[in-house]
């Protein structure tokens, strides 16, 4: 007779059983480990998010913050055009040896407007904000970014705006690092932003390789700073925004016109109507002209509204 | 099969069905404190929102004075109460303002504005709320002679959602 080894029912079963609890275990593991990671990232997104209010600028030209991460993140921007003023959602991922996590759960904003690349990656993220006017205070534009760049032959206001930010990785000049992103003013040579006026950077455009957008005033900075997508997109959120702000200076027109002289409410319902139909930057600086007529009017009333 | 063996089928089974309920148990117990923490970080994270938005929403184009002072422009802030775009705007439970002093009652409408006490600007209708507030000036403009700006103490509150 053969031997052969020979297994009791009951430690086949036991093998059985336990590789069954040992890959629960691993696969619970496991789950455990990726859920607390996406739990960590929603929540440094939405802690993010928070940092955001104390760049509201009120009566300043400018805010300027910094967010220091524990380890490299991703934080991806996304911007779109659902209801009345749009939103962006803003999701982090960490790097977890060689590779990145799956980004963590979107958190939604409506009511700021934060221009960036569509993924900002460091461990330092630069912030600062700016008040968009057009003709009346419409939001803070809040722009976000963590490579270096560095500014060329830009006009004495613009580095005086950028100094006063006091952000540490702009640079100007002779002063900057050859991985910085490099942003000429008019012509030059390697540029990889190139910002473009005829009047003193009132009105002009910026390109970033074969990306071209339209900017007027304070846009400058963000359409410096993010990619087309983002600007186009938080530039018609923008519009939007002035639309809503045009209804509600209309109807507090309509409530003083009683007591005092003011704009009149059908000038601000026209631009609330151009407003909305933007829907490029190209098109902000034909609207320009009506902005300026009603703060014209607005300078000159009696009850002035902003 | 011998009875001995049965047995001892029967005894692994019961062990196996043991450590099934145990490790579940265990499962689940780390779940619910997992779940308790989660909320309470939610929940201080609503609240950090939500101190910086009463702290700086007085500063926002939908509220801010003309004049640019750390004030509400009252004017704005009634017509602004019934205009349906913005109920979802902010991210918070509710943005109640209240006139402090003088001490005025009622809830402000377009009908008896500015004799009023309190504005309910946005008010999502959660239920599970809490709250964080500020004072503020309350400014409008009056004609008696000429016209003229007149603020009053008030305070701002603004709701927030909690899970805990």
């Amino acid at each position: 007779m053969r031997k052969g080894i020979e297994f009791s029912f009951a430690w086949l079963f036991s093998i059985v059983a336990g590789a069954v609890i040992i890959f629960l275990a691993i696969y619970a593991g496991a789950r455990m480990i990726s859920s607390s990671q996406y739990q960590a990232s929603t929540a440094t997104a939405k802690e993010l998010s928070i940092i955001f209010e104390p760049l509201e600028t009120g009566l300043a030209s400018g805010m300027s913050t910094q967010a220091v991460l524990s380890s490299e993140t991703r934080i991806y921007n996304d911007c779109m055009m659902t209801g009345i003023f749009g939103k962006q959602e803003i999701s982090l991922a960490t790097k977890s040896g060689r590779s990145w996590s799956a980004p963590g759960g979107k958190i939604p904003i409506e009511n700021k407007y934060l221009f960036s690349e569509n993924i900002v990656e460091g461990k330092k993220i630069y912030f600062f904000s700016m008040p968009f006017e057009f003709p009346f205070k419409v939001a803070d534009m809040i722009v976000m970014f963590s490579k270096e760049y560095c500014l060329l032959n830009a006009p004495g206001f613009i580095e005086e705006d950028i100094e006063n930010l006091n952000l540490g990785n702009v640079k100007f000049n002779e002063n900057c690092s050859k991985d910085s992103v490099q942003v000429c003013f008019g012509a030059g040579t390697k540029c990889d932003v190139a910002a473009y006026s005829n009047d003193g950077y009132e009105t002009g455009y910026v390109t970033r390789g074969y990306e071209k957008v339209y900017f007027i005033k304070n846009l400058l900075y963000p359409a410096i700073f993010s990619d087309a997508a983002s600007y186009e997109c938080n530039v018609k959120r923008l519009m939007k925004k002035a639309s809503q702000l045009a209804l509600v200076y209309r109807d507090e027109s309509n409530l003083l016109s009683v007591k005092c002289s003011v704009v009149s409410g059908s000038s601000l319902s026209d631009f609330a109507i151009q407003a909305a139909k933007v829907n490029s930057s190209s098109q902000i600086a034909l609207l320009a002209g009506s902005a300026n007529i009603i703060d014209s009017d607005n300078n000159f009333a009696e009850c002035r509204l902003w | 099969m011998t009875r001995k063996g049965q047995f001892k089928i029967q005894q692994m089974t019961f062990m196996i069905a043991a450590v099934f309920i145990f490790f579940i148990l265990a499962g689940m117990f780390v779940f619910s404190i997992q779940l308790r923490n989660l909320r309470k970080t939610a929940d201080q994270i609503e609240q950090n929102k939500a101190i910086g938005i009463s702290q700086y929403l007085v500063e926002s184009p939908e509220f801010a004075c003309a004049s640019g002072s750390y004030c509400i422009d009252t004017d704005k802030m009634i017509v602004l109460m019934n205009r349906t775009a913005y109920k979802k705007f902010w991210p918070v439970a509710y943005i109640k303002v209240f006139k402090v002093y003088p001490n005025a009652t009622g809830a402000c409408t377009l009908n008896n504005y500015p004799n009023c006490g309190s504005y309910d600007v946005f008010d999502s209708g959660f239920q599970s709320t809490s709250s964080t507030s500020s004072f503020v000036a309350l400014c409008r403009k009056t004609k008696e002679e000429s016209v003229k700006t007149v603020c009053e103490l008030g305070k701002i509150i603004i709701g927030y959602k909690i899970k805990g």
